[in-house]
This record gives structure tokens, C-alpha cells and sequence, in this order.
């Protein structure tokens, strides 16, 4: 029977001549690099296959080639919708950012009964009343919060431990309700809380308004202990009651835990992940520590270097995806949001991960004392005495002041990673984003060395560790494409 | 290795700027900063001098392996430069065309 179709070779360009399209490279191991297109496409290949790309005689007959025209790494004759597509693709990555301030922190007070060997900021006892937010600064907080033009709005209520000032935390979400039946906004609640005075009427409270409960459960009782002492108590078995109190009260997806990494941690990330399991989570988000605060003060941020929390990280994961093979189902938060930007035209909330820097356009945080900062670590530097980052104040600024200040429009600016060093000629670049909060911390400028930057090292070995996964096992590639949300 | 001078703690390579581009060598050097400080000098008309001082445990390691990986980049960079020259035109389309109905760019 004749064929219907012609033979393959057909169907090949009768002019063998392409045209590169924009994409960067960098070497992915010994043996392999990776090319990464405009919009986060990538593909991997052989040093002599890109100097064939790069120089035009890669012959059109070839797999690599077809693979890189479908992925828009070159154009020829028989096409002429790569520029469109991509064009298309890199608005929507930046789609984000006219729907600024999505997420706004009020820190209802500073005061804590907890003494974390990590806290980022700085406590204070549970009788300072000096450290509490007022209602005249709560109202003003509203007030900006619904100058957003974001149509969805998130407020978070942060601390010390917000729930020792409850009847704030009540006052803001009601009259930020009241706000919203002329203002029609998509409106979330979430307090970030130890759970210590988790109580009846609180909960009532949170299951009447939809409010979601954040904690931190930082892995077993003694690592918890360690890191997260409470004074006389049992800070873990509080934190394992409130967790089920909560769930009992609320629901269990109305509560989320998260996890930070101290050089206690560093050996036992699997005794983590299991401790997560064993307390009914399906996600967890291994997270570094940062350089802010009295992480600093108290040279807990000096305990493990970058590489020491990489081998904790690639140890978790290999890990996580063992479980799932043997058909657990659990989540690395991390590795999905830089998922999310490897396999998807979206871009991500995550502040660390946005070029421009998140800082403001993600999330604001109005301290206690009514100050504004563009993100949280941005307030803990503050509270260590630096305020660099400070926006202006509540009761004396007006929203415009603050969001044009040269507070936030500096390092904004500075940190726009396609006009940075390393960064602009960086294959991750789409990947990645920019952290000034670290990168003044650490070197003492928004932008910072990136050959001596640990946000940069860090980030490009996860990067390379999910693509070497991504390719050399299909059955982890399958798990991981799952854990793409958008 | 060859090509490689070395007197005291410091090694210097020649390079060759009809071969290898001035941005493509200073770009290189940026990178290996955690490594090395890298003085460039030049050596005759065509020819630049790298001087490597090594830093840290660099200092105590295997000084020709930094400087191989250093020629390796060299070579990555000099690569980026030619998709550099061809692309940027079209890259500059795509961000026009990607933004041209925000407020991200002002109207004439």
C-alpha cells in the first residue's frame, strides 16, 4: 500500500541555515552543559554539540536540532513564530508585577515567650507593652494595604508571638472585612504563630473568618528543643498539642509548618522529613538560614556554610523522592516554586526568586512601632540597629512616600539581574532572582560579588541538582513534574 | 601546564587578544574572584598578561588546575560573546515587544 505521508527527510528545511535565538549556557557537570532559553526552556548537550549549535552546522537531520527549534533555541525557514511565542512566554513571567503587594505583615507585637537560637528579632518580654502595635497604626496599615492594586490580598500577622496580642489580630481582620464589601478583593488571613496560647476562643475565631495558622516545627523533640527552647516547657510537645488542636478546630490544610536549618540540623534531615510525615504533613520546606538579626548577633548564622546546607538539601530530597517512589506522597516546597519557573511560562511569589527583587512588590511589613519595610528580613535588620531598608513610617508617611522612596526603589533597581555581573550571562538567570537583603548583610551592597555571593552559590547547585534529576531519572523527573502548582 | 609563568607565589599566563576578546578575558577574571585576585596587564599589541595571586585555600591547593578551569572559561565566555553578537538584537524585539502595552515603558 503506498504511503500517505512523504519520508521524513521531506519534511526537512530545504535550506539548512538557522538563525540562533537568545539563550545562555553554563556547564552542568563534567560532562554536560545546559542551554537555557529567554524563558527558562532548557536543554543539555555536549560541548561539541554547542560549538555546532553556536557555529551553524548542526545538520537539521539531527534529534538535538529538532529538540532546540521546538524549545526556540534557533529559527529557520520553516517557522517564524519563535519570537511571538517567546515574547508571549517572558510577558507572562513578568505578569506579576503590575499586581504589586500581594502580601502584607502586620507585626501585632514584638513580645514572644519563646527564646529561638535563630530568632530574627529581637525579644522582648511578654509584659512590654511598649512593643505592642496600636489601632491607630493597625488602621493606618489598612489603609495602604487596600492602596494595592493587587486583586488578591494576604495579610499575615507576624511577631514575636502575634497571638499575645489577639485582640488586634481580631480588630484587623474585622475591620479589614468590613473594608472589603466596597474594596471586592480576593482577602486571605494567616498568623504566623508557636501555638503556645492557642485557645478556644482564638480558634473559634479562625474558623468563624477563615484565618489560616502558620508554625514552625523545626524536625524530632530534641532538635526542636534545641533550637526553639521555651523556657520551663516542653516547646515541641506545645507545638505537636497545638497542631492538633488546630487541625481538630479548623481543618487540617488550614494549618502549615515550617522548618529552619541550624548546624543542629544538618545531620538529621532525614529525622526531619520523617517528623513531618509523622505529624501528617505532605510538604516540607527545607530552609536556610538567613544572615539577619540575632542569627548574626548570636553567630548562628556563621555555623554551616553554603555547601554544608547543600548536602543537607540534596540528602532531603534524594530522600523525599525515595519516599514518593515507594508511594509516599510528600512535597519539597523549594524545589516546587523552582519548578514552577523551569516548567511553566508563570512566574513566583517567592521573594528570593523575582528579578526585580521581591522586596515590595511581593510583601510589606509594618513593624510595631509602624514602621515599613519591604520584606521581613529587611525588619529584623532594622532591629538590629540598621535601617537602611526602612520605608518611612506609618502615621507620618503617606503611601506614596513609601513606595517611591529611595529606600525601596534603590535596591530594587540595583537588583535587576539581567543588568548584573554574572547574573546577565548566567544560563539560571530565569531561574533565579536577586536577594539585596543578602547581599548587603553579607558584603555590604545591594548587588554583591556574585563569585563570593552564598545566595548565588546556593541557588545555582539546587538549580543544576533538579535538572541532572530532571534528566537522569525518568521515574524522579515524573514525581517532580507533580509538584508544579500555579 | 604550558603557557604558564610562575615566579614566586604568583602565575601569569599570556593570552592572545586576536583569539581571545578583552571582555571575554575581563569577564573571565570576574568569575574566579574567590579564587584568585587576577591582574591584566598589557604585554605587546596583541597580547595580555593574566597574573593570578591565589587567595584562601586556593592558595595551598593546586594552583595550574584553577588556571585550567580559568582557561576553560575563558573559552565558555568567548562562545557567549558570538550568541551574544547575534542575539541581543533579537533579544532587545522580544523585551520590547513582551512590554510595549505596560506602563513599564513610557509613551513617546
Amino acid at each position: 500500500m503506498a504511503s500517505v505521508f512523504e519520508e521524513a527527510v521531506a519534511y526537512l528545511p530545504k535550506d539548512s541555515s538557522y538563525k540562533l535565538l537568545p539563550f545562555r549556557f553554563i556547564r552542568l557537570d563534567p560532562a554536560r552543559y545546559v542551554a537555557v532559553n529567554e524563558v527558562g526552556e532548557w536543554q543539555t548537550l555536549a560541548r561539541a554539540e554547542l560549538d555546532m549549535l553556536v557555529h551553524k552546522t548542526l545538520p537539521p537531520e539531527n534529534p538535538l536540532y529538532l529538540s532546540l527549534k521546538s524549545k526556540h533555541f534557533l529559527e529557520d525557514q520553516d517557522s517564524d513564530v519563535a519570537i511571538d511565542l517567546l515574547t508571549l512566554k517572558r510577558r507572562t513571567k513578568q505578569a506579576r508585577i503590575p499586581q504589586f503587594t500581594g502580601l502584607h505583615m502586620f507585626v501585632v507585637t514584638l513580645r514572644c515567650n519563646h527564646s529561638c537560637r535563630y530568632c530574627q528579632v529581637s525579644r522582648q518580654s511578654e509584659d512590654r507593652s511598649a512593643f505592642d502595635m496600636t489601632i491607630p497604626m493597625a488602621d493606618k496599615g489598612l489603609d495602604f494595604t487596600f492602596q494595592s492594586p493587587s486583586r488578591a490580598i494576604k495579610i499575615e500577622f507576624q511577631g514575636g508571638e502575634p497571638l499575645l496580642n489577639f485582640d488586634l489580630i481580631k480588630y484587623i481582620v474585622l475591620e479589614a472585612k468590613k473594608r472589603n464589601k466596597t474594596e471586592n478583593r480576593k482577602l486571605a488571613f494567616v498568623i504566623a504563630t508557636n501555638l503556645s496560647v492557642l485557645s478556644d476562643e482564638i480558634l473559634d475565631f479562625c474558623r468563624t473568618h477563615k484565618v489560616m495558622l502558620s508554625t514552625s516545627l523545626d524536625g524530632p523533640e530534641d532538635l526542636h528543643n534545641a533550637n526553639r527552647p521555651n523556657v520551663g516547657n516542653n516547646s515541641y510537645q506545645i507545638t505537636i498539642d497545638g497542631i492538633n488542636k488546630a487541625r481538630g478546630a479548623l481543618g487540617v490544610d488550614q494549618l502549615s509548618a515550617l522548618m529552619t536549618t541550624t548546624s543542629l540540623s544538618l545531620p538529621r534531615v532525614t529525622d526531619i522529613i520523617d517528623e513531618y510525615l509523622r505529624q501528617g504533613f505532605r510538604g516540607i520546606f527545607l530552609r536556610n538560614l538567613s544572615p539577619y538579626g540575632f542569627a548574626i548577633k548570636t553567630k548562628v548564622f556563621d555555623g554551616y556554610s553554603s555547601d554544608e546546607w547543600l548536602n543537607f538539601y540534596r540528602t532531603g530530597l534524594d530522600y523525599i523522592l525515595e519516599l514518593n517512589k515507594q508511594g509516599l506522597r510528600l512535597t519539597e516546597f523549594f524545589t516546587g516554586l523552582v519548578l514552577g519557573k523551569m516548567l511553566t511560562p508563570y512566574g513566583t511569589g517567592f521573594v528570593n526568586l523575582q528579578s526585580p527583587a521581591g522586596l515590595g512588590i511581593s510583601a510589606v511589613i509594618f513593624n510595631y512601632n509602624g514602621e515599613v519595610y519591604p520584606s521581613d528580613e529587611a525588619r529584623m535588620k532594622a532591629e538590629m540597629g540598621d535601617k537602611v531598608f526602612c520605608m518611612g513610617n506609618l502615621l507620618t508617611n503617606t503611601y506614596e512616600e513609601m513606595m517611591l522612596s529611595t529606600a525601596l526603589l534603590d535596591p530594587l533597581s540595583d537588583s535587576i539581574s539581567e543588568t548584573v555581573p554574572m547574573c546577565e550571562e548566567c544560563a539560571f538567570l530565569p531561574y533565579c532572582g536577586a536577594d539585596p537583603d543578602y547581599h548587603y548583610a553579607t558584603q555590604g551592597d545591594f548587588v554583591g560579588h556574585k563569585a563570593l555571593s552564598g545566595f548565588c552559590r546556593k541557588n545555582m547547585e539546587v538549580f543544576r541538582y533538579i535538572i541532572k534529576k530532571m534528566e537522569d531519572d525518568p521515574e524522579a523527573r515524573a514525581i517532580l513534574e507533580s509538584w508544579v502548582r500555579w | 601546564m604550558n603557557g604558564i609563568s610562575r615566579a614566586g607565589d604568583e602565575h601569569c599566563l599570556v593570552l592572545n587578544t586576536s583569539i581571545y576578546g578583552l571582555d571575554a578575558i575581563k569577564k573571565t577574571a570576574y568569575r574566579f574572584a574567590d579564587k584568585a585576585s587576577v591582574i591584566l596587564q598589557p604585554a605587546s599589541e596583541n597580547a595580555v598578561s593574566v597574573t593570578f595571586n591565589f587567595v584562601g585555600k586556593h592558595a595551598a591547593t593546586n594552583p595550574e588546575q584553577v588556571i585550567g578551569d580559568f582557561c576553560n572559561e575563558l573559552l565558555d565566555q568567548d562562545l557567549r560573546e558570538i550568541i551574544k553578537r547575534e542575539t541581543t538584537p533579537v533579544r532587545n524585539i522580544i523585551l520590547a515587544h513582551a512590554f510595549s502595552r505596560t506602563s513599564l515603558v513610557e509613551q513617546e
